[in-house]
Formats: structure tokens, sequence, C-alpha cells
């Protein structure tokens, strides 16, 4: 998988982080005692089994607000109870659903196709026992996944992957969409061509993993870059849906490409991942925090925003320390419970349940409240056009530079 | 004896065929099928030199029959050397200025050797700025055939100009022949010349009592139709120079120097002055876009071919799905600055000034108070939305900030407080709610 990467130019640092990974293998099966401490999880990890042939991608498997139900994509949209011994499955008839993410609202909704369309489904899981009031509002446009705004908007990713003569061409266009009339406008387009064959469609669409900006919204874009004669590198740009504006993360690494990105809780940082590179941390400023080698395809942050599962492993990101939970599962893909005591990962069809976690403390996340609030205020404010772009330009800048705030 | 070989040799020689002409397979079903053509090449100077069918269209009868043979100007660059290197450096020849852009008409090979930088800045998708091909890409196939190319292929293509099968030069020279594409709203270079004393004079007493398109732009024969032109926005000084000095040269096989000069330097003031009335035109446009008053907008257009849904306004600029300012500024810029200066090129008073430089300066106007009509509009459509959205009701702290927003607008636009005050009391509201 390594050698037919488009990021053939990182080979070096694949075969490095692959060594890393066997030297991990190895230490944690031979030598527990030598596994690296790592203050949230308590060690040995016995998972348990939830299910199979789950789909191994980002936006299949969601956590409920509250942390007590998991819905996942397998044959069809199953919600697991994780609160039950043993687990309780509820099975939803879905037809072809391919994405599914839980709003803060309490909110299901989930990307499916029907008779050649398009559809989003939205499912009050928390308020709507019976599963008498399940929603299906026909798209006008292909979506591959959907990221929720507030309770009247979410906003539409679509994904085309074309194969050309020289390269290989992703597509893509983000849209909002108004869930109230169903009508949906093209905020960004984007079209990229990698200069290689590349069959691997996840590869090239795994930054789309890291969604939307806790904090402010925005949508993480990521973008390869092949000058001419030089060496490639990844583009990541944030893409303000109020303002239309996009804008460059700091301090741009131009010589390291990654595949795949997250947040951090607080939205302040990012972390960046590829199957064959190095995980990175930075904050928004541009100050690297982490550069580790350890390949995975899709970082998730703890919510306590100090730990990262990526590729099978547990990350710390202050210390660097990093633990194996799962062998060969560098496209597996995690998601932390809201409270932190929990990790679902998805690893080879499986969706394993990690327990026992420590409890995340209060986080910036959280602290952060009030600024959020402020910030959609101000996005409010521009939509409504009760201020001009460059007065929610400034404001916005200079509210991202408050370091920490109490809620208002 | 060695006479005798020696004339036997001669005899042989003789006897081998020119090529392209007696071995050619194709006048004998030629003169059944298409008498005419054949009977016009009989007719020319080709016949006489014996260059027949296949010097031009190949021997391949399969590809020829099946419309897979194209003879361009390369072929005819093989014998007519000089004319084609000429026509390659002039603006005919010049492929992105001539073709403007069409790929399709270029050569393969080229294409293929360079095709990206053939329309697009290196490194870029960015197309060149000279690859005005846009217009040209919205338009149906068959208008891109018979309304495009008949043109734009003059770049790879002698019969443009030239008869396909006779070699009558004087048909060539005749200036209804530049007036198939030279003429129109766009150009009108033709009716410019016909109507000036030049042409006048022309119809009376052909090229020898006044000069044609050929006696001034394609002076000697050559085929180099640029020469003499200084070609716009060209910043180089000393070729400037140069071929004004040429075209007074020719001017002044009928003219004093100083006449000529004179008449031209005017023409130039007259494109100067054209050109700085498009600029201010644009720049007015540019301004009603950011401060979105297009209607349609360029998001609300179906997709430019190049640019999608981005407001465009430089060559790439279309003619169709704009908004009533944009329809006059494109014939204000494509139209009737182009007749104003072409005009004063041509020595015709008329087209110059009144079809040129009158609507141009009435398209300015017309420009200058739809931007005033639509800003007033705007204000208004603000100050309708503004108090219909004002009684919130709901929604505690962030519709009361909302609110008092609205009314400070308000109070703008009715003007009882300036815009200063406005932005300082606005600014103040935003800082007490910690935005």
């Amino acid at each position: 998988m390594v050698l037919s990467s488009p990021y053939h130019k990182a080979v070096p640092q694949a075969i490095l982080a692959v060594l890393c990974a066997a030297l991990l293998t190895t230490v944690a099966a031979c030598a527990p005692s030598l596994t690296p401490a790592l203050t949230h999880a308590a060690a040995p990890y016995r998972p348990a089994a939830i299910a199979s042939d789950v789909a191994s991608r980002p936006g299949a498997v969601a956590w409920s607000p509250d942390g007590r139900y998991l819905a996942f994509i397998g044959r069809t949209v199953t919600i697991v109870d994780v609160t039950g011994e043993p687990p309780v499955p509820e099975h939803i008839a879905i037809n072809a659903p391919r994405y599914l993410v839980w709003a803060g609202d309490g909110t299901l909704s989930v990307l499916s196709r029907e008779r050649d369309q398009d559809i989003l489904v939205l499912i009050d899981v928390l308020n709507d026992a019976a599963r008498t009031g399940i929603t299906r509002k026909a798209l006008d446009r292909r979506a591959d996944a959907v990221y929720p705004v507030d309770h009247r908007r979410s906003l539409l990713l679509s994904l085309e992957v074309a194969r050309l003569k020289f390269g290989t061409e992703l597509r893509w266009s983000l849209s909002l969409l108004d869930l109230a009339d169903g009508t949906a406008s093209t905020l960004l387009t984007n079209s990229r061509i990698v200069p290689a064959a590349v069959e691997d469609r996840d590869l090239l669409t795994a930054w789309a993993h890291a969604g939307l900006n806790p904090l402010d919204g925005s949508f993480l874009v990521m973008e390869l870059v092949k000058p001419p004669a030089l060496t490639p590198y990844s583009r990541v740009r944030a893409f303000d849906h109020a303002s239309g504006d996009l804008v460059e993360i700091g301090g741009q690494d131009r010589r390291a490409v990654h595949a795949s990105a997250d947040w951090s809780p607080d939205g302040r940082k990012i972390a960046l991942a590829g199957p064959g590179g190095r995980l990175q941390v930075r904050d928004l400023q541009g100050n690297g925090l982490l550069d580790s080698p350890v390949p995975g395809l899709y970082p998730a942050w703890h919510p306590a925003g100090d730990l990262l599962a990526v590729g099978g492993a547990l990350v710390s990101t202050t210390t660097g320390e990093s633990t194996l939970l799962l062998t060969n599962s560098t496209r597996s893909f995690a998601r932390w419970s809201p409270d932190g005591t929990r990790l679902a990962v998805v690893s080879g069809g499986k969706l394993l349940l990690f327990r026992d976690f420590r409890p995340a403390a209060p986080t910036a996340a959280q602290l952060d409240r009030g600024l959020k609030k402020r910030l959609a205020l101000l996005q409010e404010l521009l939509q409504d056009d009760l201020i001009t772009r460059e007065e929610y330009r400034a404001r916005r800048t200079r509210l991202l530079s408050i370091k920490e705030d109490g809620p208002r | 004896m060695k006479d005798l070989l020696f004339a036997l040799m001669l005899l042989a020689g003789l006897m081998v065929p020119l090529p392209g002409l007696a071995a050619d397979p194709c006048i004998d079903c030629h003169e059944q099928k298409t008498p005419g053509i054949v009977a016009y090449w009989k007719a020319s100077a080709h016949a006489g030199k014996k260059v027949g069918c296949v010097a031009c269209h190949g021997s391949d009868q399969d590809a020829n029959h099946a419309g897979r043979v194209t003879v361009n100007a390369a072929v005819c660059g093989g014998c007519h050397k000089e004319a084609l290197a000429t026509h390659r450096a002039s603006k005919h020849g010049a492929g992105l200025k001539a073709g403007m852009g069409c790929t399709r008409n270029r050569e393969k090979a080229e294409i293929r050797d360079k095709s990206c930088a053939l329309c697009h800045a290196p490194g870029t998708a960015q197309p060149l700025v000279k690859v005005a091909c846009a217009m040209f890409l919205a338009q149906s196939p068959a208008m891109q055939r018979q309304g495009c190319l008949s043109c734009h292929q003059v770049e790879v293509r002698c019969d443009t100009c030239h008869t396909r099968h006779g070699t009558d030069l004087s048909a060539a020279r005749d200036p209804g022949v530049c007036g198939v594409c030279h003429m129109g709203p766009d150009h009108p270079q033709l009716e410019t010349w016909e109507t000036s004393l030049h042409g006048v004079l022309y119809a009376r007493g052909g090229k020898t009592a006044a000069p044609s398109c050929a006696t001034c732009h394609m002076h000697g024969g050559s085929h180099n139709v640029s020469r003499g032109i200084i070609p716009d926005g060209l910043p180089d000084a000393a070729r400037n120079s140069e071929e004004r000095r040429y075209m007074v040269s020719i001017c002044s096989e009928c003219h004093t120097p100083g006449l000529a000069s004179r008449s031209l330097a005017d023409a130039d003031s007259i494109r100067e002055q054209s050109m700085k009335i498009v600029a201010e035109a644009q720049a007015i446009v540019e301004d009603l876009q950011r401060e979105d008053l297009l209607f349609p907008s360029p998001g609300a257009r179906p997709p430019h071919p190049l640019s999608g849904n981005n407001f465009v306004i430089g060559p790439h600029m279309l003619y169709e799905d704009l908004s009533s300012v944009e329809s006059i500024f494109f014939k204000l810029k494509q139209f009737y600055a182009l007749i104003a200066f072409k005009g004063a090129y041509h020595q015709n008073p008329d087209y110059a000034h009144w079809y040129g430089n009158a609507p141009l300066k009435l398209a300015l106007s017309e420009i200058k108070s739809e931007a005033s009509l639509l800003r007033q509009v705007q204000v208004l459509k603000k100050r309708i939305d503004n108090l219909s959205a004002a009684p919130g009701g709901r929604g505690g702290e962030r519709e009361d900030v909302k609110r008092q927003l609205r009314m400070l607008e308000e109070k703008r636009l009715k003007g009882e407080i300036n815009a200063q005050e406005h932005d300082r009391l606005k600014k103040q509201l935003l800082d007490e709610q910690g935005l």
C-alpha cells in the first residue's frame, strides 16, 4: 500500500514508520511492562467486539452527544446502546448508507442513496424512541459527507475521483444545505490533480475526515501541491463558510506530505497524519508541537486534547509517548466517546470498543464555549449583512487570538 | 555507343513522371465528380508548374476521401517558404493572437510538445491573457465552425485568403477578401476604408488611384500584415518608432511624411483616449461587482467555460448572460472603442467620430447612470430589509445586538448620521458585546 502511494517522495519516512510500528508491536507483545505508560489508559487493553463488516472510513462511526449510543454503518445503520451489558443493537433500515454524523442536539444525520438519488436521513434518536419521526430529505446533488453547522444548516461535501492519462484528479465541492427547505448552494469547488495513478480513493479523500473546526466552524481543506521540480507538500487551509475566506493555516511545512488531519477539541491545533508518513501536531500559528513516527490514516483527538488515537496506537500529544492498541491497523479509524472514557475503533471491518479510559477533565473546548458563541454571533451578523466582511475578518482574527476564555 | 547510352538514359529520365502530376490518380475521376475544381486547377500556375493533387493532398487516397487530410499552411510553406515565414511573423500567424488560443487550429505535434504552455501560464491552470478562447468555447459547435474558425483558422490555413485550387493573386489582393473577416462592429476595417477617400478613389480608379488593404498592410507582397502597426500596449519604444517609420514610408509614396505622421499621431491619440474610457468604464463595472450589484450575479449565471461562476471582465469576457451594465460595457469595449480608433487610422471621420467616439462616450454615461441607479436601489432595498427584519422579539441578547445594528444602519441610510458617526457607534456597540 505504501509503495503504491502517490506520496512516493515520502517512502523513506514510510519505511521508517513501518519499522517503528513493527518495533512497537514487538515491544508490546513481548514485554508489556515496557509499554510507555499513558496516563489516560488502563492497560492492558482488551477491547469488546461490537460488530463486524463495518465500513472502515470516516463517517462510518459516530457517538451520540451523551455518549450512550454508538451508531455505525454496516450492511445498514445500527445504533448500539453501549451502556447495556451486552450492548444492545438496533438496526435501522436505510438503503446504501455511506456517512453518518451526530449533531449536538441529538439528531443523527445519515447520507444514503435511494433510487439513484442522494438522501439525507435525519433521526432524532434521543427523543424519538419509537423512530416514528425519521425524516428523509432528497438532495439535489451528490453528497459524500455531511457536517452539521447548526440546527438549521449542514455542510455537504461531494467528492469525485477521476483517473486521467497523466494522473488522478480529485474534484470536490462544499455546499450549504438549508435543512428547512432542502435547498443547497455551492460554497466552494476545487479540483486537484495528483500526478500519479492512485487507485486508493480513501487515501485521496482521508483529509475530509477532519471536517469543521470545533471552535469557529471552519472547514479543513488539505491539498497535495506538486510544484514543478520541487518536493510535493500538503497545503492545509481552513474555509470559513460564513465569509467564503480560505485561510492559510500558519507556518506550512513545505516539505511534508500528509493524507489526513483532525482538529483538536479546542480547535486551536491540528494533527496531521499519513499511512506512510509522520504524525505531526501544530498549532494554528504553525508552531510544531509534536513530530512522531507513527503511521496512520485517521488521527482522532481525545476530548481532553492531550492524546491522539491513530493507526491503532495512542500517542500523547504532550510527550510523544505512544502505545500500540492494535497491530496492523494503520488504516483503522477511531472515535472517542464525548466524555473520553471509551474509544470505538474500526479495524479490518471489525468495530471494537475500548473502555475505562480516564474521563476528560473540563477541556479548553468547554472553557472556550463563550468564545464559540461570540464567533457564531459574528458569523450571523455577517450573514445578515450587519457587519462588513472586513469588520468580520478583523474581529474574528482578534477573537481567535484570545488564548482561553471563560463562559459568557 | 556512349552517345547512344547517354541518349537512352536521357529519354528514360524524361519518362519519369513529375512528382504529384503525371502519376496523379485523382484527375480522371475528379474531372467527372468535381469538374469545377479540376478546371480551376488546370488554369492555375500550379498546373503550369506541374504541381498536382498529390503534391498538396498527399497520396493517401483513403484518408483524403474520408476527409482526414487538411492542406494547411505548412504544406503550402514547403514551396512558399518566405510567404510562410512572414505570415508566421505576423499577427495572422501568431496563433495565440490570431487563432485566439483555439488549440484545434494548431499542428498536432505542436500541441503535443507544449500543450499546456500554449494556453496556460507556467505551472498554473490560469489561461494566458492572450488566449481569448472563452467566447469561442461558449458557442455551439456549428457557430464555432462557421462564426469563429472560418476567420481564426488564418493562422494555419492559407485558403482563408487565397483560393483553394486556383492561384489568381488578384483575388487574394481584393479588399473584399480581407473584408470577409475584417468588417462588422468588432473591427470595421473594410467599411472604414471603403467609405474613406482612399476607398472612394479605389472604387473609381482601382489600385493605381488609391491604396487598398494590401498596399499598406502587405506592402511589396509581404505576408507580415502586422508591419507598420503599433501593437496595443507594447512598451517597446524602439520597435514602435520602427513600425511607425515603416508605415509613414508607405504613406509617403503619395503623401508628405509630415501629413502621414500627423494623421497617424492623431489616431494614436484617439486610441489612447478611447482606451482610457474603456479603463474608466471597466473600473465602474468592477466596483459594482464588488458591491454585489450585478444582476444576474456571476454565481447565478451558467458557468463560464474557463472561470466557472467567477466574475470575468478581461479578454475572456463573454457576451451572454450578462447584467445590463456589463452588456453596455461589452459594446463599449469590443465595438465602440475599436471603431473610434480604427476609423481614425483608416482616415474615416464619420466612423472615428459618430460610429465610434460618440457611442463610446454615450455608453460610458449610460454605465455611470446605471451604476448610480443600482446604488440607489441598493440603499432602498437595504432600508426595506433593515426595517422588515428589525422587530425580532425573540432571541434575547443576540437579537438585541442585531436590532441595534439595524437601527444604526437605518439612521445612516436616512442621512440622520454620517458614515463616520455610524462606524463609531457600530464599533462601540460591537466592542461592548465582546466581539
